[in-house]
């Protein structure tokens, strides 16, 4: 049987300063990936180079990737919302995004090492054509 | 948004809205939500489905969620035909 290749919907807390966290999903669908690019072009007209959103850009990965966090203002507790994010001080959206890339580079990192080992496993245990 | 309905040994309880989730992903938009419970902890929902992510709603487990999580139920059996969801559900505690 081949390898489930499904994302399942696991969650990642990432730890941020002052206690604070941040629940962000362990790895994007392809469904998800598509729309960080897709959700920053403002235009796009056939044979034609798309133009981007400028304003959305960064702004879409933390959007496909955040769930909820723990962030609260003067009223209490703030759901995660695009809005909230876009009102944000800009310290604590570098701090976002910093911890979002690096979740995402450890994860495809993970990943790569776990294509060498089963590549190295079945090179080992696969019989020979000749056996 | 909801009632809450009961004569004793049978509960009901309407939403406008609500959604099946599988994990944080929302497998299904539900409208018009009415649950009822007699005398077993088993939920029976009916619900109209706005939309769905087919692959997501084929998966288990799936959780039935209400707006600002105010009540959670596991889906135990579930079928949508025609747009009309039907579901058996156990509450959260």
């Amino acid at each position: 049987m081949g390898r489930n290749r499904f994302v399942k919907p696991q969650l990642v807390r990432l730890p941020l300063s002052d206690g604070d966290w941040v629940d962000v999903k362990r790895q994007l669908n392809a469904g998800e990936t598509r729309a960080i690019f897709t959700d920053m072009i403002k235009e796009q007209h056939a044979g034609e180079v798309a133009t981007i959103d400028t304003t959305r850009v960064g702004i879409t990965k933390l959007l496909a990737y955040i769930v909820e966090w723990s962030f609260t203002d003067d009223n209490g507790p703030v759901a995660f919302s695009e809005a909230a994010l876009a009102n944000l001080d800009m310290e604590t959206f570098k701090e976002l995004t910093d911890a979002v890339d690096a979740h995402e580079a450890r994860v495809e990192q993970e990943q790569e090492q776990k294509k060498i080992s089963t590549a190295t496993t079945s090179s080992v245990t696969s019989p020979s054509v000749d056996s | 948004m909801g009632s809450l309905l009961s004569d004793g040994h049978h509960l009901i309880i309407r939403s406008v809205t609500g959604e099946l989730r599988w994990g944080y992903r929302r497998a299904a938009q539900l409208c018009d939500l009415t649950f009822e419970r007699y005398a077993s902890p088993t939920w029976t929902l009916t619900a109209k489905v706005t939309t769905q992510d087919e692959y997501a709603v084929s998966q288990r487990p799936l959780v039935c969620v209400l707006p600002d999580r105010r009540w959670q139920f596991d889906v135990l059996t579930l079928q949508i035909n025609d747009r009309l969801l039907t579901a058996s559900l156990r509450a959260q505690v």
